[in-house]
């Protein structure tokens, strides 16, 4: 009997492979002692432990050298590595105590673990974190002193790793160990590494609580992430069932992949721009050399997971990497937007978290606020975009006052620019996020003073109709389909076209197939979107027809009952 | 041996970076180099010593410092307190 478990998937399809249990977080405890005469010994095994696994932090370190964000997580690991009172207290327990160098380092982590538990600042005690990462690296060592990295130590081809967390480093070396997937028992589908797998388009689930004590090594696997179900140990019928659907879904990629070469263009002749939304940098490799550009790079992971603020040096090398990729495409940056469905973390916060942060200093208003890291965010866009062309987009407008503003600051970037003999652009479009209905009901004065508009539908819908979509209660009433916001959406595209400036949408509505042809038939021209959803998307613009759906549009954008409409919809 | 009380200025406190920086800095030195806070004392050599002193914004740490540069490594280290680390105040 096959056993299931559930877990929460980060992408989508179907996985099966063989379990392998990567244990990070098992500190051995188990007292073992040495013999005089093998003091030495003992002592140099644990200097030989050091060495590798620094050796090994300097491997990964070179294999990421354009991302910022890992290398300074893996310097300060090297610090860690290198810590001279740490070393001593342990080779003191190898020569006093006559302890193993396994049993000295337990029994050191153990008293670091006390005295971090007693630190207040959450931001110190959770380092301890990385010192854990440190010590669980050098035990793996002196348990197997073949290799150093659990994670490289067994053949990990086609296999699906077990653990409890992984990290973003871990996720690029198991994506290049060709691992088929990973399941944590803890973890967030908004971290860092769920981010990457998914980009990497490696299958990822978290929060599988059970995973770790049900599954045994070399179990046989299927993760399905439809339904995020992981099936354990399969009999022959479910086996066969979910590698027909693999296949299917491998033929199906593999078919849409055909699409992206096609131009992007509908039936009745009208040019459709596609563009992929991003958050990393590194995900850039990945995308299509067919897509149309970035319509939106979200920058906030560059302002996460840390506990200080991203240099402009810092943010030139990641913007750099997404344009140099990106040729002489365009390439929208948005400012830093801490929104109210995002962590916010100590080194961005402006003060008490918000009672109600959708409401809250968010977007362009925190910016307006913290002008330097606006400004700082600025200057690095503007030199990254030297020579090429970049869309600079304001998240969360509501009135022209705030563009005012932001030029302002845009300006003053230039000079201090130009007064550093700084290379960057002098022409960047400045664009903004229609995400506030104040925004939305007067494009066509705030079309006067921007050059393009890119519409946030996500908040646009909440907003608009007041409703949290996470919140269960009422999520069930979330419809970006109801007229009241069509009717915005189509006012901000009017508005647009009346002025001869773009537009696009950038929410998850322009990834979803069920609105294309509604967006299409506001007059939509540009879609930018998660990069895994275009080949689908693509395929309905490809069959469409853009004229015959401009007319029935303006039913849909009459109907009140939600059943009916969803029927039009269906059949436009 | 000379000693100084020295208040952490920067936002966030003697994290790991901050820690980092005054490890590269005292490594420069050949002075024997202190830091003692609520009757627990840190080598400034050891970043997880430092860690460990729970240092947030606002904290008085007494430096001391014995050894043939002791004033050279005084000044550099006061230098980096009142810079807040290099990351602003």
């Amino acid at each position: 009997m096959s056993l299931i478990i559930n877990g929460e998937s980060i992408s989508k399809g179907i996985c099966i492979g063989q379990a392998v249990h990567i244990d990070k977080n098992n500190i051995d405890y188990a007292p073992s002692y040495i013999k005089k005469s093998q003091i030495p010994k003992e002592v140099e095994k644990f200097k030989k432990s050091l060495v590798s696994i620094r050796e090994g932090y300097e491997k990964s370190r070179d294999k990421v050298k354009d991302n910022a964000t890992i290398i300074k997580l893996i310097e300060t690991q090297l610090h860690f590595i290198e810590d001279k009172s740490f070393q001593k207290n342990i080779t003191k327990k190898i020569k006093n105590n006559l302890y193993t160098a396994n049993w000295s380092i337990a029994t050191e982590y153990q008293k670091i673990e006390n005295e971090f538990k007693k630190i207040e600042d959450k931001y110190i005690r959770e380092r301890l974190i990385d010192i854990k990462q440190m010590v669980i690296s050098l035990l793996d060592f002196l348990r197997d002193s073949k290799s150093g990295s659990n994670l490289k130590k067994v053949n990990l081809r086609n296999k699906i790793i077990i653990t409890d967390e992984i990290t973003p480093k871990e996720i690029i070396d198991i994506y290049y160990n060709h691992v088929s997937g990973v399941i944590t028992s803890h973890g967030s589908k908004s971290s860092h590494s769920a981010i990457l797998s998914k980009s990497l388009s490696l299958p990822m689930m978290v929060k599988a609580d059970a995973s770790n004590n049900i599954i045994k090594d070399n179990d046989l696997l299927i993760m399905n992430s439809e339904n995020n179900e992981i099936i354990i140990n399969p009999d022959q019928n479910e086996i066969k069932y979910f590698k027909s659907l693999d296949d299917k879904n491998t033929s199906l990629v593999r078919g849409l992949r055909k699409i992206l070469k096609k131009k992007s263009i509908t039936n009745d002749g009208k040019i459709i721009k596609i563009m992929s939304n991003i958050e990393l940098s590194e995900e850039v490799k990945f995308l299509d050399k067919n897509c149309d550009g970035i319509g939106l790079y979200r920058t906030e992971y560059l302002y996460m997971n840390r506990c200080n603020l991203p240099s402009e040096e810092e943010q030139v090398l990641a913007y750099k990497k997404v344009f140099k990729r990106m040729m002489q495409k365009t390439v929208t940056i948005r400012t830093l937007d801490i929104g109210s469905d995002k962590e916010v973390s100590e080194n961005i916060k402006a003060g008490d978290i918000a009672k109600n942060p959708a409401l809250g200093l968010r977007g362009i208003r925190y910016s307006l606020v913290e002008k330097n890291i606006f400004k700082t965010q600025i200057k690095a866009m503007l030199r990254a975009g030297y020579n090429k062309k970049l869309g600079i987009l304001i998240p969360m407008i509501t009135n022209v006052n705030e563009i005012y503003m932001a030029k302002e600051i845009i300006n003053e970037a230039q000079i201090e620019l130009r007064n550093e003999r700084k290379k960057f652009t002098e022409e960047y479009m400045l664009g903004i996020m229609v995400e506030v209905p104040a925004c939305a009901l007067q494009a066509d004065i705030l079309s006067k003073h921007v050059d393009f508009m890119s519409i946030g539908t996500n908040d646009l819908v909440q907003y608009t109709l007041a409703i949290d979509r996470i919140d269960d209660e009422v999520s069930n009433l979330y419809d970006p389909t109801e007229p009241a916001v069509l009717n915005l959406i189509k006012k901000v595209i009017d508005a647009c076209n009346k002025a001869g400036i773009d537009v696009s949408v950038c929410g998850e509505m322009a990834g979803e197939i069920f609105y294309t042809k509604v967006l299409l038939g506001l007059g939509l021209t540009s879609f930018s979107m998660h990069p895994q959803a275009i080949p689908e998307v693509k395929s309905i613009i490809l069959n469409s027809d853009t004229k015959k759906i401009r007319k029935a549009i303006n039913k849909v954008l009459k109907c009140g009952n939600r059943i009916t409409r969803e029927n039009l919809i269906k059949n436009l | 041996m000379i000693s100084k009380n020295l208040t952490i200025l920067n936002k966030l406190g003697l994290h790991a970076r901050a820690a980092a920086k005054l490890v590269a800095l005292s490594n420069n030195f050949k002075s024997e180099i202190m830091l003692v806070k609520d009757n627990k004392s840190a080598d400034a050599r050891s970043i997880m010593k430092l860690l460990m002193l729970s240092a947030s914004k606002g904290s008085v740490l007494q430096v001391k410092i014995t050894g043939k540069d002791q004033e050279e490594a005084m000044g550099s280290i006061e230098k980096l307190f009142l810079n807040g680390f290099d990351e602003g105040l």
